[in-house]
């Protein structure tokens, strides 16, 4: 019988064995063995990694720290600029939102022709209350017709440029609109004041006025159309010897935050003067 | 010629930063004028200049702006004018005495000028009201607004006619 060559026994003998620890570590029985055998080596490893990082940390941090002053600086432009976007994109988005209330208002009353004009300045004299308005004759605006805003009455355009116009409002001591309240049948006058307080007057001392109460446009004189909101009641003066009693309103629109407006451009004002009995 | 290439883009930029930011700062209902304050600073500064023309150039761009008629806006500015120039020619050792002066001064005669025009033409205008509403929060505004008005004018002045300096 030949006998086996004790070298190729070995060989054999360590393929078996290799092959037999690859069978045992495959279906989970050398684990424990290796987890054992394997957990010193992790540790030092892991012991001497962080050594080696914090060594490697000690000697790169310098560059590393004027690498993140850069980028930071950059981050902040970044942040800069990002912010002045938001600030614009802010802006946008009110004006967004008054164009979008102006339109509501607009498809309320499909039956008038509006322009939006931004307001872009306020008259030098601190008596009069007039605003300018970006749009002129150039867009269609002519002298006389009715400004609103989504929330009520504004006023009347009182100059026109090819560019701009010159609004008279309703808190200006000129200006005198015929109104009409709500939930009653009489009609009334309000008018403006150098203070830019708005007073109802004309209305007979029979009628009872409480606050509260709506006024609207009342389209008398043909200034301005019919039933567009001008505020509320909020103070009634009514002295017994007087043929009128008056009240102080507080108008709807907010004129101080007035930034932009619309114009009926379809509503044709009517010239009562010469109807009027001549007073000279 | 050169304050005239100035005063006139200077009185129109004055008037654009009147009606879009200063008009709007309000103490009850008084705001400043700017404008006002701006002529008054450059008769101080300009001993030599045409004063009355820069009261009309002024007045001229206000009136454009205002609904208030183009007479009384340049009575207004030009009235401002003259009595700016008599306060100069007085405290002529102090300019700030005549701008504080001239400033007071322009504001009652203006409220005075304004609210008897208003009262011309038919608008109400409460008179006691008026001045607590309106006078006297703008006076507090116009000499509020007054010094860095002056410095502005005076820079300008100077950058516009150099004075020779003189040398012990």
């Amino acid at each position: 019988m030949k006998s086996i060559d004790p070298k190729r026994l070995r060989n054999i003998i360590a393929i078996f064995i290799v092959v037999g620890l690859i069978f045992l570590a495959l279906s989970g029985v050398l684990r424990p063995i290796l987890g054992v055998i394997m957990d010193p080596f992790v540790s030092m490893q892991r012991w001497l990694s962080e050594r080696f990082m914090a060594l490697y940390d000690f000697f790169t941090l310098p560059r590393d720290v004027t690498v993140l002053l850069q980028r930071n600086s950059q981050l902040e432009n970044e942040v800069s600029s990002l912010q002045s976007q938001v600030i614009q994109l802010q802006e946008q988005l009110a004006e967004t939102e008054i164009l979008y209330s102006l339109l509501d208002f607009a498809r309320s009353r499909p039956q008038d022709q509006y322009v939006a004009a931004a307001v872009i300045g306020q008259d030098p004299s601190p008596f009069l209350h007039y605003v300018i308005i970006d749009q002129g004759s150039d867009d269609g605006i002519r002298y006389g017709m009715p400004v609103v805003t989504q929330q009520g009455l504004v006023g009347r355009i009182d100059a026109v440029t090819s560019s701009a116009a010159r609004v008279q409002l309703i808190t200006d001591p000129g200006a005198v609109v015929n109104v009409k309240f709500q939930n009653k049948s009489e009609d009334a006058q309000i008018q403006g004041s150098v203070t830019g307080e708005i007073s109802l007057q004309m209305v007979s001392q029979t009628l009872t006025i409480n606050p509260g109460e709506i006024l609207l446009t009342s389209g008398l004189g043909g200034n301005f159309p019919v039933d567009i909101l001008i505020g509320q009641v909020v103070g009634v003066e009514k002295t017994e010897n007087d043929l009128f009693q008056s009240a102080s309103i507080q108008p709807v629109v907010d004129f101080d935050a007035m930034r932009a407006v619309l114009v009926i451009t379809n509503f044709q004002t009517i010239n009562i003067q010469p109807l009027l009995p001549d007073q000279s | 010629m050169g304050q005239l290439l100035v005063s006139l883009p200077l009185f129109l930029v004055l008037s654009v930063i009147q009606t879009v930011a200063i008009s709007r700062i309000e103490i009850l209902a008084g705001s400043g004028d700017i404008v006002l304050l701006a002529i008054i600073s450059w008769i101080i500064t300009d001993e030599e200049g045409n004063y009355l023309g820069w009261a009309i150039i002024g007045g001229f761009l206000v009136s454009i702006l205002s609904a208030l008629p183009l007479a009384a806006t340049m009575l207004i500015y030009v009235t401002v004018a003259v009595i700016a120039k008599i306060a100069a020619r007085i405290f002529w050792q102090s300019p700030f005495l005549s701008l504080l002066l001239s400033a007071g001064l322009s504001t009652i005669l203006k409220f005075l000028i304004e609210i008897f025009t208003l009262q011309y033409v038919g608008i109400p205008a409460p008179f006691f009201l008026s001045v607590t509403s309106i006078l006297l929060p703008t006076m507090l505004l116009n000499l509020f607004y007054a010094f860095p008005i002056y410095i502005l004018m005076s820079d300008i002045s100077h950058w516009l006619s150099p004075k020779d300096e003189i040398y012990a």
